[in-house]
């Protein structure tokens, strides 16, 4: 196969392309050094700039990891649901108290809406000691733990890898969890015909294999690029075992645990502490703070 | 005349019926599935196929970054309803769609609560919001779906009600599990959806200046729910108690969203400049009740995103 290229004489179409090119090329269109578009650069920076907990780059693409926080922080807001206390107590006193149920449900003053404005944004700090280690309730659906666990989180039906995220969920198994729904802990038990079944069933047409609540229809259109980043940024936080007394019904003090003794990540044993640490995105590099 | 609609009706329902009940017996076989989900007539959902990347056999498997051409393609894929690009920036209204559709998922609740789905409004087609579904079912409470449920694919999205906005999170919808409580107040998720009322699209009736204030600071210009003054709750309507703040919005994520940058901010405001206007008339914000042209699709379409443009597709 010969791909010779022969040098033509410009006809006028194409020195009217060249032309058009050559107007392209002298507007002020952005060009950027690196292989990135602006845009994305963009996004890497404001991911590290916006994550709260450090990071564990070992392994992973340090521009997905930005990305994926990016994700996870801003455009997803995961925390909101996945953190059962998601802002900071010491700033926001209303969240001492216990809040429960579902975020979207919490009337003010339980909001956290009572910072102020600094240089045009408002000032709030992501409570460290859960983020996103679920346990936010829904009524009879907690959140998950969506940090990772040391330990492969033997306990669980479904097995599960070392220092991956959500207790240990391969890339591969989270695409498919993020694509179909499917509720790989089988938490839910389908009712038979009617309602009848176990206490707690779920009638037809509900699907009890899938996982409920969670938004998976929406977050399964990211592409599978940015889906990798958000796997990759969930398997660099640190884990967080799961908490024993958040919301629970009434007030009372549940387990996070579905009462399986399963899903629980108990974080041993725990990854050295210097391996976390925030970054920022500097000349096309992701360096240490 | 009503009587052959009637039975032509009749025969398209007998139909679809026929073709269900076929449809469903030719899977059977393929769902061996256990005998209580032959019984619910619900199966699991199929195997999922595999990522188109990150198949390698590093400890931590590495797609590559994405890129905003990828982006781009993926959000006019995905834009659930026509779009008008006229004077628009094409990119910019790619990337708007692109995370306001998929991670920022904000139809679950900006959708109508009363448009489309037989008077029954929800994200998707025949299907509700999945944050605020309460239904109580086998003895228990279930913040999520029963009779709707947008969690047996495919989820379609209700257009007729697409970020129209309308239900109540406040006194109006309380957690169903009751642990949450309830505010006394009315919090009215707001229509998203272009005012057309000054002869160009406004997104909320907000401009670009105010659509990012409100989203860095939760500033809400409109101020539907101010604070209520010393006389209490319940004599002013819509207002907040102390120690909420009533100049801000309540319930709306917007902390997360301080983070955005700011060319992702200008390219949700250019999204959802480019959707169809939906009157949100009857809301009980009297003060922020869209005016939509005479016809509000005339020229919404949908397109595809290749090679640098957008192609229109109808």
């Amino acid at each position: 196969m010969s791909t010779t290229h022969r040098w033509k004489a410009p006809t006028a179409r194409t020195t009217a392309l060249a032309g058009a090119v050559l107007a392209v090329a002298i507007l002020p269109v952005p060009q950027f050094a690196s292989a990135l578009d602006r845009p994305t650069e963009e996004r890497v920076a404001a991911g590290y700039q916006v994550t709260q907990v450090p990071v564990d780059l070992q392994g992973k693409d340090p521009l997905q990891v930005g990305i994926g926080s990016y994700i996870v922080n801003v455009t997803g807001v995961c925390n909101h649901c996945h953190s059962a206390n998601q802002y900071h107590k010491a700033e926001y006193p209303q969240n001492q108290a216990a809040q429960t149920g579902n975020p979207y449900f919490l009337p003010p003053p339980f909001g956290p809406y009572l910072g102020g404005v600094v240089d045009g944004k408002a000032t709030f700090i992501i409570e460290h000691s859960t983020f996103v280690a679920g346990g936010q309730n829904f009524g009879a659906v907690y959140s998950k733990n969506l940090t990772p666990s040391p330990d492969g989180n033997v306990a669980n039906p479904t097995p599960r890898t070392p220092y991956y995220a959500e207790g240990g969920i391969d890339w591969i198994t989270y695409w498919g969890v993020l694509h179909n729904g499917v509720d790989i802990d089988q938490l839910f038990t389908q009712c038979g015909s009617g309602s009848n079944g176990p206490a707690g069933c779920l009638p037809a047409p509900s699907n009890a294999y899938v996982l409920q609540v969670m938004p998976w229809p929406a977050v399964r259109l990211l592409t599978d690029n940015d889906l990798n980043a958000v796997w990759q940024y969930l398997s660099a936080i640190p884990c967080i075992t799961n908490l024993s007394n958040v919301n629970g019904p009434s007030g009372s003090n549940v387990a996070n645990t579905y009462g399986q003794g399963v899903l629980v990540n108990t974080c041993t044993p725990p990854v050295p502490a210097d391996r976390y640490k925030f970054y920022a995105y500097v000349d096309g590099k992701v360096v240490p703070k | 005349m009503l009587l052959d609609k009637l039975i032509g009706n009749w025969i398209k329902s007998a139909g679809l019926l026929c073709l269900t009940i076929l449809v469903g017996a030719a899977f059977l076989p393929a769902h061996p599935a256990t005998a209580r989900s032959l019984t619910s007539g619900i199966t699991p959902p199929p195997a999922p196929s595999t990522p188109s990347c990150g198949l390698g056999k590093q400890d931590y498997p590495s797609c590559p970054l994405g890129d905003d051409d990828q982006r781009i393609a993926e959000g006019f894929a995905i834009a659930p309803v026509g779009l008008e690009l006229t004077g628009l920036d094409v990119r910019k209204v790619g990337i708007g769609s692109y995370w306001l559709n998929s991670a920022g998922n904000c139809s679950g609740c900006h959708a109508s609560a009363t448009l489309g789905n037989g008077g029954a409004g929800g994200q998707y087609t025949s299907n509700g919001n999945p944050q605020n579904l309460p239904t109580t079912v086998a003895g228990g409470t279930y913040a999520y779906a029963s009779v709707i449920n947008p969690y047996n694919p495919p989820a379609i999205i209700n257009a007729a009600g697409y970020l129209a906005g309308g239900t109540n999170f406040g006194s109006g919808a309380c957690d169903p599990s009751g642990l949450g409580g309830c505010g006394a107040q009315d919090i009215i998720v707001r229509n998203l959806t272009p005012d057309w009322s000054t002869g160009r699209p406004l997104p909320e009736g907000n401009t670009l200046e105010h659509f990012k204030q409100t989203l860095r600071t939760g500033h809400d210009f409109q101020q539907v729910h101010p604070n209520c003054s010393p006389l209490g709750p319940g004599v002013e309507p819509n207002c907040v108690t102390a120690p909420a703040d009533g100049t801000k919005l309540q319930i709306m994520p917007w902390p997360g969203l301080t983070g955005l940058t700011e060319y992702d901010l200008e390219s949700l405001y250019e999204y959802l400049k480019a959707i169809p206007c939906i009157s949100n008339a009857g809301s009980p914000y009297t003060q922020i009740q869209h005016v939509c042209p005479a016809d509000p699709q005339a020229n919404h379409h949908k397109y595809s995103y290749q090679n640098g443009q957008a192609r229109r597709l109808d």
